[in-house]
């Protein structure tokens, strides 16, 4: 439901941009939504897959080549964590759901070229909302979803955009931004554990040592993002 | 999608700004795809789960109302939760051993094509109707293949391996589906385009997953799109 709720934001946030269009003048304002994937990594995991981001970013242009800009994400990735074949009918399998919301702000240096492109370069700062999701599955089938407490940790940004104006209201742009966080090394604190429970520990090493490494770390989360988004201006 | 549909329905109402006045999306020409969709991941329990879509397209105009349009245009639907797991015993010379293979399919990638007809009321009006086909080439964007092979006796290797399970003998590489949209013309460069996709083919195989569940290639897409 919370990723519906997202959407409709951010479609509400481009949707009313556009409406907001003033006619006959120029605001310095410009809103545009963007999409992009490209390569992930999630500390606790040693592969990954399904990664995309879905995000909205406003512009205010002081000068013409100094701006401030705001970028809200929607970043989607699923990793695989280490599992745990003990025998005797447990083999566990993890894997790690990251649909974390991030916000950065920074300056914008922004390059007129010919035909109405411009190139631009980026170093944003913020925060991200960490929600971690972990389904653990036992011979392959479905036996516990843990849900995590969400976080906010610090995050960074840096990179680039072309963007090409077709109008003077209208432009697409294609973009290529580094986007980490900080990991603040604090242990996951679990809000829910649906399905079946472990078992009780059969010694010294399981489960006590596949739960912990469930739950050790927050993890970082490194991203380089390659996307495309259209920008209007207001 | 109830919202985006109202959004739609409140853009249609709506005066929109005065550089769209002179509006002609229905030209030929090319343009970029930026945008979200809701795919069906799982029939039941209903499962919808969402992921962006990006392309391109080429638009070409065969009459007043009518048009060709050919799209080009990546999906990644990320939020399947196919598992299976295949287990043997092999009596071995060496000793009897136990052979596993693990798959889970949580993510795929879906290149389509789709080839649609546009229809709109009148050269300048702002609304078109799409229908056409789909033809996709999927590709698993993410999955876990664990083969493993145990042995109990005196130690030795057996003489011949199992081999490994491979999870493309499980999963369709072509689809085909049907489409139908509304388009919306929010300027002379810029619309808005909602759809409905239905895939024809159940992309998992029912006797490697041992289910006989289908996993259509369907859902609701709603994008931006521009007009170069």
């Amino acid at each position: 439901m919370h990723k519906t709720r997202l959407t409709a934001f951010l479609a509400v946030l481009c949707l009313a941009g556009i409406q907001a269009q003033s006619p006959g003048t120029f605001s310095r304002f410009t809103l545009g939504p963007e999409i992009g994937s490209g390569l992930a990594i999630q500390t606790c995991c040693y592969d990954s897959y399904g990664f995309y981001t879905l995000g909205a970013n406003g512009e205010y242009r002081f000068t013409r080549h100094w701006s401030a800009e705001a970028a809200l994400r929607y970043i989607n990735m699923e990793g695989v964590i280490s599992g745990y074949d003990y025998g005797n009918g447990y083999d566990f399998g993890s894997f790690q759901q990251v649909r974390n919301v991030a916000l950065t702000v920074g300056p914008r240096f922004n390059l007129p070229m010919r035909k109405g492109r411009e190139f631009s370069i980026s170093g944003k700062a913020g925060l991200m909302l960490n929600r971690i999701r972990q389904d653990i599955t036992n011979n392959s089938l479905p036996f516990q979803t843990r849900t995590y407490r969400s976080n906010l940790l610090p995050t960074f940004e840096l990179g680039g955009r072309l963007t090409r104006w077709l109008t003077d209201r209208v432009a697409v742009e294609s973009f290529l931004t580094y986007f980490a966080n900080t990991d603040d090394g604090v242990t996951r604190k679990l809000k829910t554990e649906e399905g079946l429970p472990f078992p009780e520990p059969v010694h010294d090493a399981f489960p006590g040592n596949f739960v912990s490494s469930l739950n050790d770390r927050p993890g970082e989360l490194a991203i380089i993002n390659f996307g495309l988004g259209i920008r209007i201006r207001l | 999608m109830l919202l985006s549909l109202c959004l739609a329905t409140f853009l249609a109402a709506a005066p929109l700004p005065p550089d769209s006045a002179a509006l002609d999306f229905h030209r030929s020409g090319f343009g970029s795809i930026v945008g979200v969709q809701s795919n069906i991941v799982q029939h039941n329990p209903f499962r919808m789960a969402p992921g962006p879509v990006l392309g391109c397209y080429w638009q070409q105009k065969l009459g007043k109302r009518s048009a060709l349009q050919v799209e080009l245009h990546g999906r990644v639907v990320s939020g399947y939760r196919l598992g299976v797991v295949y287990a043997d015993t092999l009596v071995q010379p060496s000793g009897i051993g136990v052979g596993r293979g693990e798959i889970n399919i949580r993510s795929a990638f879906f290149m389509e094509m789709p080839v649609l007809f546009r229809r709109h009321s009148g050269p300048k009006s702002r609304h078109a109707w799409l229908a056409g086909i789909r033809p996709s080439l999927n590709r698993l964007h993410g999955y876990q293949a664990d083969n493993r092979w145990s042995l109990e006796g005196n130690g030795a290797p057996p003489p011949e391996w199992p081999r490994d399970i491979r999870v493309r003998q499980g999963f369709y590489r072509y689809d085909l589906g049907l489409v139908i949209g509304w388009s919306y013309a929010l300027s002379r460069r810029l619309s808005l385009d909602l759809r409905y996709n239905q895939g024809l083919v159940d992309l998992t195989a029912d006797n490697f997953f041992k289910s006989d569940e289908f996993t259509l290639n369907s859902g609701l897409q709603c994008t931006l799109r521009t007009k170069f």
